[in-house]
């Protein structure tokens, strides 16, 4: 029994594999196996080893959960990095294209003032839509990507708080 | 635990890009079927209720026959419900349920009424209790405060649990890890007995750890029995591992199957958990016998779970509820004294009664006694349970608690395992918040723990803060007094409030009108929950 390990079995992104297992060792775990994922290109399969019976085992449980919530939130901001504005560009792109089109059939087709003027402007409507489109689209990539540094830094503070309190936990031993 | 997702290809080639976000994944982490096998149940009742009514409809002409009969039935029923022990909200639920689905609830009150199926094992347990519930002799109660002797006094006269004044100790986990690695070094001294009586037990680490020191045990001719509980442990406890222990010597046996012939009530289920080594040592808490328990499996986050150990005499009355269930389930008598009086005693201040309570009881023995624990609150109330599904008598008691100015605070899970009972729980405890009491969620984790904490008194155990648990299921717990126990239970939820996020107003669920209108049609059916 007090041989025994605990083994923790993993799948990772596979470039942030040193990153994630650096935050693993800071918490007693030693690598053991690492293996291509079987259908994945851009996963790993990682197995892990701990002594069963460990020093404030609860806490150091504890405390994995919460690295791991920080690195998948953050692997979950960066991936949605530029999901709002993505959304607004294409959103409005679509309409304003959309107008800009009718607006030239309409001219084009009706054979009348009415749908010459009206064409034009709805041309015109359309075009001012992709000019707020685009105003639109760089002042949210912008606000987003501020919002994402502040997160991010945010996480990444956390996540160093968790490390220390980790390191902690062994005295530094386990960093070698 | 190799999840298909990450299975290879039928066509060989490997994908370039992984559609999940995730940096990093434990392989035993819920992949969402949960909800899908739920929303897959809901389906087939919907469907179910749709063919039902249909046929009801298209036979209402030529069977005009069963449309009174169903009438006479569902009146028969409400009488039934309206003039039985259930409480108040159990009671308006079911008339509801009868009234609504008049063609065939009253079937369903049938199947499910423990009054109707429930009474010949009534019976049955009403004969073993009669023949052995009050074995072990009270105990000279008269050094006691008044409350302490009260509480004593309830517990032997409803089922004859001895309280065990300074002779035995109790030590208090606060991880499900903690529990059985104390588990594991105790079963090992074993020489006569080993019983474990569990809901769930699921292949797995910790059964495996746990069955390598069994099977070594019933080997060397220690009698080693095992209950499991039929639902609880279905799906998990594989047929093959059931041979196995069964042929290595190991006594297995399961509480109320799930067989089309049942005799006992589908949801009276055993949500025991006890352990008893030669009736020297004895355990019980919250914790099943499953690897998320201790953390080895990821279901839902963290996993806060806790457990008590109890020395000396006290043990007994663990042992007896134990060789109750057998003698129930094998309807074999036999010779308690043997298992019984084998503790010596353990000189520490305090008292310590080991209870269970269920169906086989007159009185809801749960209940009463976490009412109790209400009630005797004076300075403090600290709750730690999963779910908070109270009746109107527990809410209205904490209310008053907390009113007069008592410490009263609630410790739920963040993280749902069953996200209705979820939207129930949070919302009944958010409820009591403009009354004083304090509530609050563990972070990123599940808190399956069931303790309730006062200024004199801790109870830790089985018991869910719910009226299942309350009313249908049997439940084991330890009412302690013990000084060094209480403040390791402190602890525990000193600890526990610091990892928590305090609900207040700003950050209510009920504040969405979403929310108290999805919660407040689920706490119609809590009473089933």
């Amino acid at each position: 029994m007090n041989n025994e390990l605990d083994v923790l079995t993993l799948i990772v992104k596979k470039e942030q594999f040193n990153t994630i297992l650096e935050n693993y060792m800071l918490l007693g775990w030693t690598l053991t196996e690492k293996t291509e994922n079987n259908r994945y290109e851009d996963l790993l399969d990682v197995k892990l080893t701990r002594p069963h019976k460990i020093d404030n085992k609860d806490d150091l449980q504890l405390l994995q959960i919460y690295m791991e919530e920080n690195l998948n939130e953050q692997a979950k901001l960066k991936k949605f990095k530029h999901a709002g504005s993505t959304t607004f560009s294409a959103i409005v792109g679509v309409l304003g294209l959309a107008l800009m089109a009718f607006g030239i059939l309409f001219a084009t087709n009706v054979f009348q003032i009415v749908g010459l003027i009206g064409g034009i402007i709805m041309a015109v409507c359309g075009l001012v839509v992709l000019g707020l489109q685009g105003f639109g689209a760089i002042k949210l990539f912008k606000l987003e990507r501020k919002k994402f540094e502040t997160k991010q830094t945010n996480m990444q503070e956390q996540l160093k708080h968790l490390q220390k309190k980790a390191r902690d936990f062994f005295g530094g031993e386990n960093e070698k | 635990m190799k999840n298909n997702k990450y299975a290879p290809p039928v066509n060989s080639g490997k994908i370039k890009q992984s559609d999940h976000v995730m940096a990093v994944k434990i392989k035993t982490e819920s992949n969402g079927l949960g909800a899908l096998k739920t929303l897959a149940v809901v389906g087939l009742i919907v469907i179910q209720a749709v063919v039902l009514i249909l046929s009801f409809i298209y036979f209402l002409t030529p069977f005009q026959w069963y449309f009174v009969l169903s009438l006479v039935l569902t009146l028969i029923s409400c009488i039934h419900v309206l003039s039985s022990d259930f409480h108040g909200q159990a009671k308006a639920t079911w008339v509801l349920f009868l009234l609504v689905c008049f063609s065939f609830g009253f079937f369903i009150y049938l199947i499910s009424n423990k009054q109707v199926l429930f009474a010949k094992s009534k019976q049955k347990y009403s004969k073993i209790f009669s023949n052995s519930q009050k074995i072990l002799p009270q105990s000279d109660l008269a050094e006691l405060t008044s409350q302490d002797k009260a509480i004593c006094n309830y517990l032997y006269n409803t089922g004859g649990f001895r309280a065990n004044i300074n002779n035995s100790k109790t030590t208090y986990y606060s991880s499900g890890y903690q529990f059985y690695d104390a588990v594991l070094d105790e079963i090992k001294k074993a020489k006569k007995f080993i019983f474990f009586e569990f809901f769930i037990i699921s292949d797995g680490v910790l059964l495996n750890r746990l069955l390598k020191v069994l099977k070594q045990k019933a080997s060397e001719g220690v009698d080693v029995r095992i209950i499991y509980d039929d639902m609880g442990s279905h799906s998990t406890l594989s047929e093959k591992t059931k041979k196995q222990i069964s042929s290595s010597g190991i006594k297995l046996l399961a509480f109320n199957r799930l067989v089309p012939l049942f005799n006992i009530a589908l949801n009276l289920r055993n949500h025991r958990k006890i352990v008893v080594v030669d009736g020297l040592v004895s355990f019980t808490g919250g914790t099943n016998l499953a690897d998320e328990y201790v953390n080895e499996k990821r279901m839902h986050g963290y996993w806060k779970d806790t457990g008590i150990k109890i020395e000396g005499p006290a043990t007994d009355n663990l042992t007896l509820s134990v060789l109750h269930q057998w003698e129930f389930l094998t309807g074999k008598t036999q010779d308690y004294s043997q298992f019984l009086n084998l503790a010596k005693q353990v000189k520490i201040a305090g008292m310590v009664v080991p209870f269970v309570s269920g169906p086989n009881y007159d009185f809801s023995i749960a209940q009463n006694m976490y009412a109790n624990q209400i009630g005797n609150s004076h300075e403090k109330l600290w709750i730690m349970t999963p779910y908070f599904i109270p009746d109107e008598t527990i809410m209205n008691l904490i209310i008053n608690r907390a009113r007069a100015g008592v410490d009263v605070r609630i410790v739920l899970p963040e993280v749902a395992d069953k996200k209705f009972v979820y939207f129930v729980s949070r919302n009944n405890a958010e409820k009591l918040i403009k009354y004083g009491v304090k509530v609050y969620t563990m972070t990123h984790s599940f808190v399956h723990a069931k303790v309730v904490l006062n200024e004199t008194s801790a109870i830790v155990g089985s018991i869910n803060f719910d009226l299942r648990s309350f009313n249908q299921q049997f439940e084991s717990a330890v009412f302690t007094t013990e000084e060094q126990t209480r403040k390791s239970v402190a602890l525990d939820f000193e600890n526990t409030f610091e990892r928590s996020i305090e609900v207040i107003d700003k950050n209510k669920k009920r504040n969405s009108v979403l929310y108290r209108i999805i919660a407040g049609t689920f706490n119609i059916i809590s009473p089933f929950m």
